[in-house]
């Protein structure tokens, strides 16, 4: 049993959550996405500190990864939320999300609408029908072949020869079913971000240190879900993906036991909880509620 | 004119205008628990940042430093230091000493130590408790206004900017300096590109005018590495549909928000600038949540920011007093506007009225009275970044 049920999106991928997420296009309007998405049930926010006075790459790679991250397959629906005068043009953006991804996508302006208060109260509003939207989207019937698995490992430790075996044998059986896996090295020969052309096996080019940024490479690449294996253990989540956290070592189960999904050591199988999380059931990230995002720069702020 | 203010005496010998608690995430990792801790009382603040792990040396030492330095601003009266692990890239007992240094109470934790999300906010709510109500204890009493150091801003900046905000700040920071012997903090070295002689003209000293030169030259330097020209950045979008043509006309307008008097120093971004009275510049980018930052960081206690098209920037720690002269954006956006300066664009009141209302409202603001970011409550807060992630 390899099948699931998911939500449809209009560019016949399957969800696999049905998410309202709400991107400020910049870090001006990040408040008042935290606080539109805080009142709206299923919304997350996407805060982050780019979007404006950036250089040239930076200002294009901000963009295209909040793009990435509105068209992952989890997400049902999207609100841009924008100051007005910032580098990355709001209107813009919006509409490469809706064009690309089909989904119903609203746009919410601070400067035209009139400030903090009247932009959330409005982006409620918005959300609302968004979330409604969302909410009709069909649901189809899915299988591993339908599934773009995110993989990540952290700082090697003593428990890995274990924890990669288990992770690979999870991967082979996407793999075997037509499915997609993206792994992330720096240096990958897919672009950071970028969503693979075919399924297969994709090494992605992701920080090796930074795991918050390599969580984000993976979301905006279309990961349904994300495979974490560490060893040291640590609590990240992400906005839109669920991220299982498996382990094979004693001491992150002693010290993040509330964190870990697939406990090796017992034995548990990184199939079965692929499947579960694919299934809906919520992820230890997901249920404490860690949703971090960060992404890459490479020059000055202007 | 009586140039006091009532603020909370701090150990070090800075004065508060504020009595924040702060809590720090040392890395990204740790920010969901940062905040949830902080959500759990009033008047506490998660700063959350997207770094302290992965990052090229310059960046961890330049992260860790804005990050002490915040946690150090006479605003705050407690901090809480939360880690995922002690050997983090910034270690969070490392963080937490340097603070300590100031004399207000602060303490650690990490989230492994802790033994995961739940339990560290359960620990970490304790510890805050405790720093509440030891930062409770602080009352408020006179002080002179030249204890206050305070940042001079702008951004959404139009056409109104240059020709009534800017210099109707400047005028107030004239006053401040001149009659209440307060520290002056203005910055955002892109927008000094093309009227970097008139900055260094207003130098103190030959050192000032060159150390001006200098940031200007480097940032120009930088831009090259990078290949690109600043007019893709700077001015915004925004900038250009609000009537502004060029970064020189940008500029122009941008320096008078600094007023008239001789430029003391030129500082590096989010150092501490102590309040011995006078202008200073602050080499930062024009970003205002980077800039809004490295202003607090350097001890900043209010910070002034005008507008033309409107922003709701606030700071975690500081009150940011919103400043506009666009009649429509003052309507349109009053509930982020606390100042209407509209009056000057229209000739009906002078810089110098301006100025002086603006030297007054200061005070208040000193005093205790909330402006609208602090009302909304907009604590946003970022750092610079300097390279590639690892």
């Amino acid at each position: 049993m390899t099948s699931f049920d998911g939500f449809r999106r209009p560019d016949g991928r399957v969800g696999i959550r049905n998410r309202l997420l709400v991107v400020p296009g910049v870090v001006c309007s990040a408040h008042v996405a935290v606080r539109i998405a805080s009142t709206l049930p299923g919304a997350v926010a996407l805060p982050h500190q780019h979007g404006c006075s950036q250089a040239g790459y930076d200002v294009a790679e901000t963009a295209r990864l909040l793009e990435g991250m509105a068209c992952n397959p989890n997400v049902g629906a999207a609100l841009v939320v924008s100051l007005g005068c910032e580098g990355i043009d709001g209107a813009a953006l919006t509409e490469r999300i809706a064009a690309r991804s089909g989904k119903p996508v609203a746009h919410a302006h601070i400067q035209q609408m009139g400030g903090s208060v009247a932009t959330i109260s409005n982006g409620i509003e918005q959300g609302w029908e968004l979330l409604s939207a969302a909410e009709a989207a069909p649901v189809v019937g899915g299988d591993l072949s339908r599934l773009v698995v995110g993989v990540r490992l952290g700082q090697p430790d003593d428990s890995f020869p274990t924890l990669s075996a288990a992770i690979d044998e999870a991967c082979a059986a996407v793999l075997a079913a037509g499915g997609t896996v993206i792994r992330t090295t720096p240096g990958g020969d897919l672009g950071f971000g970028v969503r693979p052309a075919a399924a297969g096996e994709h090494l992605m080019d992701a920080p090796a240190e930074h795991e918050i940024e390599a969580l984000t490479g993976l979301a905006a690449a279309g990961a349904h879900v994300i495979l974490y294996g560490t060893g040291l253990g640590t609590p990240v989540g992400n906005a839109v993906v669920p991220v299982v956290k498996v382990t094979a070592s004693a001491q992150a189960l002693a010290d993040w036991g509330d964190h870990i999904d697939v406990n090796l050591v017992d034995g548990a199988s990184v199939l079965d909880a692929l499947l579960a999380v694919a299934r809906g059931q919520e992820t230890a990230a997901e249920l404490l509620g860690h949703d971090e995002f960060a992404i890459r720069r490479i020059g000055l702020a202007l | 004119m009586d140039w006091t203010f009532n603020g909370y005496r701090r150990l070090d010998g800075r004065v508060g205008v504020r009595n924040h608690l702060l809590v720090i995430p040392t890395s990204v990792t740790a920010c969901t628990v940062a905040r949830r801790i902080a959500a759990s009382l009033s008047g506490a603040v998660a700063i959350c940042h997207e770094h302290g792990i992965g990052q090229e040396r310059l960046d961890a030492v330049q992260t860790h430093r804005i990050l002490a330095n915040t946690g150090k601003s006479p605003n705050v009266g407690g901090v809480l230091v939360v880690g995922v692990d002690q050997d983090d890239q910034i270690p969070p007992v490392f963080l937490a000493q340097a603070i300590a240094a100031t004399g207000k109470p602060v303490r650690w934790l990490t989230i492994r130590e802790a033994g995961g999300t739940l339990k560290a906010i359960d620990w970490g709510t304790s510890l805050l408790a405790e720093l509440a109500v030891r930062a409770a204890e602080c009352r408020r009493e006179p002080f002179p206004a030249s204890m206050l150091v305070i940042g001079s801003k702008c951004g959404g900046s139009d056409a109104t900017s240059g020709l009534a905000s800017n210099p109707g700040l400047g005028a107030a920071m004239d006053v401040m300096i001149r009659e209440a012997g307060a520290t002056v903090l203005f910055s955002e070295t892109p927008e000094i590109i093309g009227a970097e002689h008139l900055v260094a003209a207003r130098a103190a000293s030959p050192e000032v005018a060159a150390d001006v030169f200098a940031i200007a030259e480097k940032f120009e330097q930088q831009l090259a590495v990078m290949g690109v020209d600043m007019r893709g950045g700077n001015p915004t979008r925004g900038n250009i549909a609000g009537g502004l043509s060029s970064i020189e006309e940008k500029s122009l307008g941008c320096i008078s928000k600094g007023g008239t008097t001789p430029l003391l120093g030129v500082t590096r971004y989010g150092d501490a600038v102590a309040p011995t009275g006078g202008l200073y510049f602050m080499d930062s980018a024009s970003n205002d949540i980077e800039c809004v930052s490295g202003m607090v960081a350097a001890g900043c206690q209010i910070v002034c920011f005008t507008t033309g098209q409107g922003t709701p920037c606030g700071a975690a720690g500081a009150p940011v007093m919103k400043l506009c002269a666009n009649p429509e954006t003052c309507g349109r956006m009053r509930d982020n506007i606390d100042v209407d300066l509209s009056p000057v664009l229209r000739g009906r009141q002078s810089l110098e009225a301006a100025g002086m209302e603006i030297a007054r409202y200061i005070l208040r603001i000193a005093s205790g009275e909330l402006v609208k970011a602090e009302v909304l409550g907009h604590t946003e807060f970022s750092i610079t970044r300097l390279a590639y992630s690892m």
